[in-house]
């Protein structure tokens, strides 16, 4: 406690030091800093968001014997969500979240045209103590760390994408590392289905894997364009300038511009769009879209059209599929529908071609 | 529910003014490809298949996935993958006989979600030029130490459920 009062007083002292010597020397004041931002991009496929409720039984039995019980319930929670997202996950194979997500947030952080720009550097892989020590990492304060995630509720109701935002100061001792949070925030944007009467958490999941790959990644390109757009928002001065007026318990609707209306909460901001299982909106949009943009475009190539439209690589379709752990998986349809945001008329951009268009944009700045 | 409107604010105070965290140290390691045998008995095949190739479509990530603070890395995936078939009978691209095989390897990682580590591996796989198909290992068991050699040990199963699947639709089209 004497240590925690004898640094408090030093801090006091040096606030109030700095507070006269900035006066006495006249130094013009510096712009403000620009923003450090750190995006992790380490999620490998669609995620199931699985509740600890073998957490809960652990702590309700407690000892080694509740570790257990509460372990394998997980453990049945867990192999279940996997077997019944797997078909989801096969009907967006070729769609590669990270890749898109960095796209956007790059397009719109330059877009934004921030002042001072913000410095992004984009990870691929977790960093501990040593690969920070080793990326002659510096001392940080107000460090703005992004964590994206798209995932389905274990119930298969709710499709989301969301952005852990944590901020945080960072310093380094010798070869230690610290960390102290300051803030959390998170940025989520969800697309729940419509329930229907006695449907079960595999009914549901046929649901979305019938909705096909090509309108799922739609749905996830129009989450990232929108949590990608609160982000952004936030660093703007009236963001900010929002962000810092209360927030009551029921929050409030923010937004910039009438077609992008939000919730601000007190944990951050959160919007949604209930679709019913059944229409394809959001990939029959894009494509009346790219249809239009052709349209306007004295370009007769399709493929010259690509980088205007969001390229995407066009995700497998596995309507027709039998289950993934069949002995005979799941046939590619590989031109069965036109990709999310890709050209009509592209022949379903072979997913390698647009794998590998798609890295070629992704170096760490 | 009305304790928790005071717990939760608490709780969420004290996590933010808490002591700075040490930034833990991460293991970097070298998936060993002589552990990447799991010894399941597998299903031996059933006529005869050229393995043209194994194209590496995955994502562009920084590693293979992670186990706790092990962050794993495969070097020379489709060599691996490609070493793993011709041991299980396929053919090389130059042999005389057997139907055509491309595989795309288009998922390789581990993950872990609660108590349960989830290794995945995907193929695509196209048989003489016929419309191309998927095959996903489903392996996930629970995580009990997080050790490297667990991780290696979920990987080798992982391979050897795909590679079993793998070979039974390939058998499927030999009647």
């Amino acid at each position: 406690m004497l240590k925690k009062i004898a640094l408090l007083a030093a801090l006091v002292s040096l606030l109030g030091n700095t507070t006269v010597s900035a006066a006495a020397t006249d130094i013009p004041p510096a712009g403000p800093a620009p923003k450090q931002i750190e995006v992790t991009l380490t999620q490998p496929e669609l995620a199931v968001d699985v509740p600890d409720t073998g957490g809960a039984v652990a702590a309700g039995v407690g000892g080694i014997l509740g570790a257990l019980i509460g372990a394998a319930i997980n453990k049945a929670a867990v192999a279940n969500a996997e077997k019944r997202v797997a078909e989801m996950r096969n009907a967006l194979v070729d769609y590669h979240f990270n890749d898109r997500f960095e796209q956007a947030l790059r397009a719109k952080l330059a877009a934004a045209d921030l002042a001072p720009a913000p410095s992004v550097e984009y990870l691929r892989s977790v960093r501990g103590r040593d690969e920070l020590i080793a990326a002659n990492a510096v001392p940080r304060t107000g460090l703005l760390v992004l964590t994206p995630r798209y995932a389905i509720t274990s119930d298969f109701e709710r499709l989301s994408v969301k952005v852990q935002a944590t901020t945080l100061d960072r310093t380094l001792k010798g070869e230690k590392v610290k960390e102290r949070y300051r803030a959390f925030n998170s940025y989520v944007y969800s697309f729940p289905m419509k329930r229907i009467s006695g449907s079960d958490a595999t009914e549901d999941s046929k649901r979305w894997v019938e909705l096909g790959g090509t309108e799922m990644a739609a749905m996830f390109e129009e989450g990232i364009d929108q949590v990608t757009d609160m982000i952004v928002y936030d660093q703007t001065s009236a963001g900010q300038a929002e962000a810092a007026t209360k927030v009551t318990r029921q929050g409030r609707t923010v937004g910039p511009t009438p077609d992008r209306q939000w919730q601000r909460t007190r944990l951050g901001m959160t919007a949604t769009h209930p679709i019913d299982g059944t229409s394809k909106e959001f990939s029959e949009r894009d494509a009346a879209r790219i249809a239009a943009a052709k349209a306007t475009t004295p370009v007769t190539s399709a493929a010259a059209l690509a980088p205007a439209a969001t390229p995407v690589a066009a995700p497998v379709e596995t309507s027709a599929a039998p289950a993934a752990n069949a002995p005979i998986a799941a046939p590619i349809k590989t031109n069965a529908a036109p990709a999310a945001n890709a050209p009509a008329a592209a022949p379903a951009a072979a997913p390698a071609d647009a794998s590998a268009a798609l890295s070629a944009t992704t170096e760490v700045k | 529910m009305r304790i928790l409107r005071y717990v939760l604010p608490v709780a969420a105070l004290l996590a933010v003014s808490s002591c700075a965290v040490t930034v833990p140290k991460v293991h970097q390691v070298q998936v060993d490809e002589g552990r990447l045998n799991s010894g399941r008995a597998m299903p031996k095949l059933a006529c005869n298949f050229r393995l043209v190739r194994v194209d590496d479509h995955r994502p562009d990530n920084g590693d293979s996935g992670r186990l706790s603070l092990n962050v794993l890395h495969l070097e020379d995936a489709p060599g691996v993958v490609t070493r793993q078939l011709h041991a299980l009978g396929l053919q090389p691209a130059d042999a005389a006989t057997g139907r055509d095989v491309v595989i795309d390897l288009k998922q390789m990682y581990m993950t872990q979600q609660l108590e349960v580590k989830i290794p995945v591996v995907v193929y695509g796989v196209q048989v003489a030029g016929d419309a191309p198909y998927l095959v996903r290992s489903d392996s996930s068991t629970l995580n009990w130490w997080g050790s490297k050699g667990e991780a290696q040990a979920g990987y080798a199963r992982a391979l050897a459920d795909a590679n079993s699947r793998l070979i039974n639709s390939l058998n499927l089209l030999c009647r």
